[in-house]
């Protein structure tokens, strides 16, 4: 059944479809200047401002990058950390924020401030690396996912979730004599699609972005993910300690690292943005409706 | 006009026909314990985790107060009581680095909030699915751009040669120093945020959206009801509770304003906004790796988050039907 | 349904027993597999753990390289690297103290002053002042010879507790360090236009304003910058015209008089002069707009492109080239009609580059593998890179017959890349004295040392500098928080007259808001310091 639109509503139509372009337009030249700027040399783009001719392109950026040995490895560790990630801080958080949003839990504020007070105070880093040196995860995968597997925010966020599923749904289900897990799995959660891949997407791309775990507990370099690469990249240079007769090699090198800034933007966004589509289709209309019925 | 409303909120729970005394009693609860411990196997993995990598560590916040010596450790470290908030708070600019954290945070809520509301709603009401995924696509993209290039684009396009101020000096005559002069800070700070973020903030209310029956708005379009009725009636309602729990944790989160973006974008000229507590504390502490001193004001920070944190819920209870974060 | 109710009890009782093994645990400071090594006879074959940082660019194991291969053969000791890239190395380098697993000593660790005195405090490193006198004579020769380092590298309390690194090119007013900020101007231009090189900022005045409106790159557009700069303390800044007008500036804010009185540059008279010249110099549109916000590679791209009438840098090689487009300006002569230069306070020390743990049980072979550093010919290598390298391209050649290393031609190779790759830096000391002895001088820094020398150094009025005082704890505290908010104060309040050029009417208030923000103190600790080191 269609809907049959007023005239406002026609208007508002429109000014949302204007509004919607300009807002695709305001992000999108940027985009382009940086996915441009990635091809070009730095003092060209800063000189003559972006370009279209080709013959001003230089694939410098992507091959001090790209031959890189350490870049598969990055790559694959972290294709390894997000996902591993998101699975993990996905389960606990859904877990714990059914139960929260369940009012036959006894103690639900009880828990929930226990959680909320983590997210304003804390030991700091010392701590925490000593506990996690101390449990002897040092060097491996569990010191990146572990820790941060508790997200309040998650946990918080698939409560209110949770919280909009209809009662009646789990009463009948109730009646019909399944049990709580049941209810859960078979009932609640084919319903939470939507919650469930979003904050897996969020998860995933955090991770994927995240360097400063990785960098403080993982010593050996074979276990680097992407961004610690490219930051190591990126780093190498710009100014190394104390040399003082190396200025004209030190300026050449700041420029190739200005040119690597961009093609290193575009290397590690391009998997998360050929992978969105795959999440996108939890997102559409009318999840929840079958199952109503 | 008469446009039904499907009410998602659960009930407030009523009471079981018990007396309350018997219902806090101790054999009570352990009663409800065993009925109901599927969900309490639920709760345990967050519970665990949350009690061994955030509880433990958490004697390490005393570092606040103590003369950090490493070799020491934090417990044997020397006591030192408030010397490092006093520090903090003799700074000579103590006032404005203050206000300036609170002001770019507040604003930056109170503009950048709305922003990814709209955004899902005007998504909603395109059509075609094709062409509202790519859409979604591009608003999603620049949060996967790093903080330094995106400062870097800034100074690009706000120079007083760049793009912007060819326009403006053909208006005017004269160059805008945007970043330069400290009245455009914030305005750039928080415009550029809601660039990077407010696509990406609104895939959660997309998200929820998605759950909104077709039929309502069918129904409510019989009854009479136009566009803007039906958004208002239907769609809002939905995400009322997100936005409420957004709204509340954002609040929480003013005075922790990170320093990566702000450093980046300060110049000589623009301090006077522009140096925030996070940035101060950073160059202060530029001599040494001085945890107790940050991390002293980290805790001043978040007794501050604390206060914002419980006098926002408490305002949108009253707002949100008694719901809150807790 | 029944369900099990032990179920619940047995996870309580495993929770409550995990969580008490874990609080034991994570209170358990230091000891966790122990960094350093244990104690070994010195005169076997010993095993050391250090720590230390390198670029990306050089071998993941410093053991590669080959000058640590040859120092093993020599001394018999083998060092285990634990090696982070120079991004991650600063808090790998904390955490590794903080948690109490200190390895047998830090190479190349980076420690500012502040950090010294609070890991000796903490008892985290050592004394090292006995092992010198004891176990390593090269390092005594280097101080005997060159006995101002000596009080340099004593902490106030009477202690070395790092191993230095000096690198001398020139000494006095000849140190290549002395000016950072030399200013380079377009000759090409001045002879186009017949124009002569300035030699009183009036004439410079004249100068840009030629070049401004008389089009000298030719192209019909009035597109020329005639000055241009980095509005930040250091090489790019513009702050080398002041000394025209009196004690001038450097980056921080320091000189002396020639009675010993320390003074704050941005309070004195002459500075006023020079910011109200400047602002001349901007009212007359002749200095880029960018200058307050630009950063390196926006300044070289426009620099590359020959922009420029006249702009600031340590060496034109990095922006326009070494070429003859531009050269030296050399120092213009203010009002009072003399020409002066103002020296910076910098000089080729960096006091915290090695330092012994508290946990080292091998002090002796330790001392003796590092004095093996401070041998002349092992320093310049140590800097710069080796000879005889079969695998990969060299920096020197060995003359065997003078026992000299001399630079070899680079033939296109960039020098950064290759010196990381085979030198190993870490403490050394190359004197002056080594120069034309023990090895040649850098071809870059010999061109500029030879330029300062005709150029700069005659005009150079005051006899001293602020020397390298090593502070004491309570001091570089204060001194570190006065100087966040006071030096960016300066900055902003000389920009913005720079534009609008109120410096006379705001120069009262302007004092008085740097009394405020601690200008007294810091000028008292200075003071001290300075009296101090000269006793």
């Amino acid at each position: 059944m269609v809907v049959k639109h007023t005239g406002l509503d026609r208007l508002i139509l429109a000014l949302n479809a204007i509004f919607l372009t300009c807002a695709v337009l305001v992000v999108v030249v940027p985009l382009v200047y940086i996915v441009v700027a990635s091809f070009m040399d730095p003092t060209v783009l800063l000189n003559r401002g972006l370009s279209f001719n080709v013959s001003d392109w230089s694939l410098d950026g992507y091959q001090m990058i790209l031959s890189n040995p350490a870049m598969i490895r990055g790559f694959a560790n972290a294709v390894l950390y997000s996902v591993s990630f998101a699975l993990l801080t996905v389960t606990v958080s859904i877990f714990a924020g059914y139960a929260l949003s369940d009012e036959r839990l006894a103690g639900r504020g009880f828990f929930m401030i226990i959680f909320i007070i983590t997210m304003f105070f804390g030991g700091g880093l010392i701590p925490t690396y000593l506990l996690v040196r101390n449990l002897g995860m040092l060097d491996t995968v569990w010191a990146i996912i572990l820790p941060g597997a508790v997200n309040v925010w998650n946990i918080i966020l698939s409560r209110t979730f949770f919280k909009g599923v209809p009662r009646e749904l789990k009463e009948a289900a109730n009646v019909d004599g399944a049990s709580e897990m049941k209810i859960f799995f078979q009932i609640v959660i084919p319903l939470s699609k939507p919650i469930i891949f979003v904050l897996a997407l969020y998860a995933f791309v955090g991770q994927w972005n995240s360097y400063f775990d990785a960098m403080i507990y993982l010593d050996n370099s074979n276990l680097h993910p992407l961004q610690l690469v490219l930051r190591s990249i990126l780093i190498q240079n710009q100014a190394a300690p104390g040399m003082i007769s190396d200025q004209l090699a030190m300026a050449e090198l700041k420029r190739l690292s200005e040119m690597i800034k961009y093609s290193a933007i575009v290397i590690s966004s391009l998997p998360l943005i050929i992978m969105y589509p795959f999440f996108q289709k939890y997102f559409e209309k009318g999840v929840m409706v079958g199952s109503l019925k | 006009m008469e446009v039904k409303v499907l009410d998602n909120t659960m009930d407030t729970q009523k009471g079981t026909g018990r007396a309350l005394k018997d219902r806090t009693s101790v054999s009570h609860r352990m009663q409800q314990f065993k009925k109901h411990y599927f969900l309490y196997m639920l709760l345990a993995p967050a519970l665990i985790l949350t009690l061994i990598f955030k509880y433990i560590p958490m004697y390490g916040a005393v570092i606040a107060f103590k003369d950090f010596s490493p070799i020491k450790g934090i417990m044997g470290s020397e006591w030192v009581g408030l010397k490092h908030f006093e520090k903090f708070l003799a700074s000579p600019n103590f006032d404005v680095i203050f206000m300036n954290t609170l002001k770019l945070s507040f604003f930056g809520l109170i503009f950048s909030f709305p922003v990814p509301i709209i955004l899902a709603l005007m998504l909603n009401q395109v059509r075609k699915a094709g062409v509202k995924k790519n859409i979604q696509l591009f608003l999603y993209a620049p949060n996967f751009i790093s903080v330094v290039v995106v400062v870097g684009m800034l100074f690009i396009f706000l120079s007083p040669t760049g793009p912007i101020n060819q326009i403006a000096t053909w208006i005017t005559g004269q160059p805008i120093m945007f970043m330069s002069e400290p009245e455009y800070f914030r305005w750039i700070y928080i415009l550029s945020d809601i660039w990077t973020g407010a696509g990406w903030a609104s895939i959660i209310y997309v998200a929820a959206l998605a759950n909104v029956d077709p039929e309502l708005h069918n129904a409510a379009n019989l009854d009479g009801a136009n566009l803007i009725q039906r958004i208002r009636h239907i769609d809002l309602p939905t995400i009322r509770p997100i936005m409420a729990i957004v709204f509340i944790l954002a609040a929480g989160g003013i005075m922790s304003i990170g320093f990566e973006k702000a450093y980046l974008m300060q110049t000589s000229m623009n301090l006077p906004s522009s140096e925030i507590i996070a940035t101060y504390v950073y160059k202060v502490g530029l001599q040494s790796g001085d945890y107790a001193y940050s991390a002293a004001v980290g805790l001043f920070n978040s007794v501050i988050n604390v206060i914002l944190l419980v006098t926002v819920n408490l305002i949108v209870k009253k707002l949100n039907e008694g719901e809150g974060l807790y | 349904m029944k369900k099990v109710s032990k179920f619940p009890k047995a996870v309580t009782t495993t929770s409550i027993a995990m969580l008490s093994t874990m609080l034991l645990l994570s209170a358990c400071g230091g000891g966790g597999g122990g960094a350093a090594s244990e104690a070994q006879s010195p005169d076997g074959k010993v095993t050391l753990n250090f720590i230390t940082q390198s670029s990306p660019l050089a071998p993941a194991d410093p053991n590669d390289k080959l000058i640590n291969k040859r120092l093993e053969e020599k001394t018999n000791v083998h060092i285990n690297w634990k090696n982070y890239t120079s991004d991650v190395f600063a808090e790998k380098r904390n955490l590794a103290v903080a948690s109490g697993d200190l390895p047998d000593a830090i190479f190349d660790a980076g420690y500012g002053d502040y950090d010294l005195l609070k890991l000796a405090k903490d008892g985290a490193i050592i004394p090292l002042e006995d092992l010198i006198e004891q176990h390593m004579p090269n390092l005594k020769k280097v101080l005997e010879e060159a006995p101002e380092y000596k009080s340099m590298i004593t902490a106030p309390d009477g202690h070395i507790y790092s191993f230095p690194w000096i690198e001398e090119l020139g000494s006095g007013k000849q140190r290549i360090q002395a000016v950072d900020n030399l200013p380079w101007i377009n000759v090409e231009w001045l002879n186009k236009l017949g124009l002569k090189m300035p030699t009183t900022t009036e004439e410079l005045k004249e100068v840009l304003i030629a070049f401004k409106t008389q089009d000298p790159n030719g192209n019909g557009k009035a597109d020329e910058i005639p000055l241009s700069f980095i509005n930040k303390p250091g090489g790019e800044d513009l702050t080398f015209l002041f000394a025209a007008f009196g004690l001038g500036e450097n980056w921080d804010h320091t000189v002396v008089t020639d009675e010993g009185k320390v003074v704050f540059t941005a309070a004195d008279k002459g500075y006023k002069e020079a910011v109200q010249y400047i602002h001349e110099l901007v009212k007359e549109g002749l200095v880029d707009v960018e200058a307050y916000q630009q950063d390196w590679n926006t300044y070289l791209a426009k620099g590359k492109d020959n922009k420029y009438g006249m702009y600031f840098t340590w060496d034109k090689a990095n922006i326009t080239g070494m070429n003859d487009t531009y050269d030296v300006l050399p120092p213009v002569a203010g009002p009072s009609g003399e020409a002066n230069v103002t020296r910076t306070n910098g000089i080729g020390l960096d006091r915290g580059r090695m330092v012994i743990t508290s946990s080292n049980k091998n002090l002796e072979s330790t001392a003796k593998w590092v004095d093996q550093l401070y041998d002349p010919l092992q320093s310049v290598q140590n800097n710069w890179g080796t000879y005889g390298d079969e695998t990969q391209q060299n920096i020197f050649e060995f003359d065997e017959a003078k026992g000299m290393l001399k630079h070899l031609p680079l033939e296109g190779a960039a020098p950064v890349e290759l010196r990381q790759k085979t030198s190993i830096a870490g403490p050394l000391a190359i004197l002056d004295s080594y120069y034309g002895k023990y090895t040649t001088k850098p071809e870059d820094a010999a061109w500029r040392m030879e330029l300062l020398d005709k150029v700069m150094v005659p005009h150079m009025k005051a006899e001293n500098v602020y020397p390298s005082v090593f502070f004491s704890i309570d001091e570089l505290d204060r001194l570190s928080t006065i100087e966040t908010d006071l030096f960016a104060y300066v900055l902003r309040m000389r920009t913005e007259w720079y534009q609008n050029g109120k410096v006379d009417q705001e120069w009262d208030a302007y004092l008085k808001e740097l009394d405020r923000l601690g200008l007294q103190e810091w000028l008292q600790i200075k003071q001290a310091g300075y009296d101090r080191n000269n006793k």
